[in-house]
């Protein structure tokens, strides 16, 4: 078992953050904070629990319609990538990191091929039959709580998910 | 999704920015953005990134905990780059 680290929240992490939120820098476009940390507990051992990829680095089917990366104030659409997909089957569409790894390994940023592999093993019971593919390129994502974040848990709710791992670009 | 009963667990590149905004449980990688699940076509480094993602649902107690992945990126190892 990999033993994680105490992170804290240091000077030298509190100036970086005062950068990013300087005017005219990336932060500065949306100050969006959650007031409130919602927060489920496992209630189950993790061997019982089925789980969901939900990802910003901007997969989705190569059949599907590609993020609009031209769009100003972003693409929060999501797409519903199918559990099974053969990584050829996807691609990435996002300008706003370096996908050459992923464009050859989608498993760098979306590990559809490493969670079936976790579930073989038994450290989880089952893979949702659905992941999700968006793109986190959206500057203010209040429009992505309001208009796409209920789908996607109405979507999770019907497959019986109890964890979503939430991985970036 | 927490307040509809579904534990999450995200991955950060930019843990000031996580802490800042707010998120219930997370992992900071010292790895590149397009990298945070490992390098490619490295499926046992992927799999224990994974699988401590995971096992940190169960361990995590207190919502808005970020914890740091030990390894750090080596990068004259990425594939696209060598």
């Amino acid at each position: 078992m990999t033993e994680l680290l105490k992170w804290d929240f240091t000077e030298r992490w509190q100036e970086k953050w005062a950068d990013w939120m300087k005017p005219g820098g990336h932060g500065a476009l949306a100050d969006v904070r959650n007031s409130n940390l919602a927060w489920t507990p496992l209630v189950k051992p993790l061997s019982e629990c089925t789980v969901m990829l939900l990802t910003t680095c901007g997969v989705h089917l190569r059949a599907q319609k590609p993020f609009d990366v031209m769009k100003e104030d972003g693409d929060w659409s999501p797409r519903e990538i199918p559990s099974d997909t053969q990584p050829d089957q996807l691609m990435i569409t996002h300008t706003h990191y370096n996908h050459l790894d992923a464009d050859n390994d989608v498993n760098c940023v979306f590990p559809i091929e490493r969670l079936p592999e976790l579930r073989d093993e038994g450290l989880i019971n089952s893979v949702a039959a659905t992941h999700i593919g968006m793109m986190g390129w959206v500057p203010n994502p209040i429009v992505t709580v309001r208009d796409t974040i209920p789908g996607i848990v109405a979507k999770a709710k019907t497959e019986g998910v109890d964890i979503a791992l939430l991985t970036p670009g | 999704m927490e307040e509809s009963g579904i534990s999450t667990m995200s991955l950060t590149a930019h843990p000031h920015i996580t802490k800042m905004v707010g998120a219930p449980r997370s992992i900071y990688m010292r790895f590149p953005q397009g990298n945070l699940v490992g390098q490619a076509h490295n499926p046992e480094q992927q799999n224990s990134i994974l699988r401590a993602a995971l096992e940190a649902v169960v361990t995590i107690e207190e919502t808005g905990t970020i914890l740091e992945y030990p390894e750090r990126w080596r990068g004259s190892l990425r594939s696209s780059r060598a």
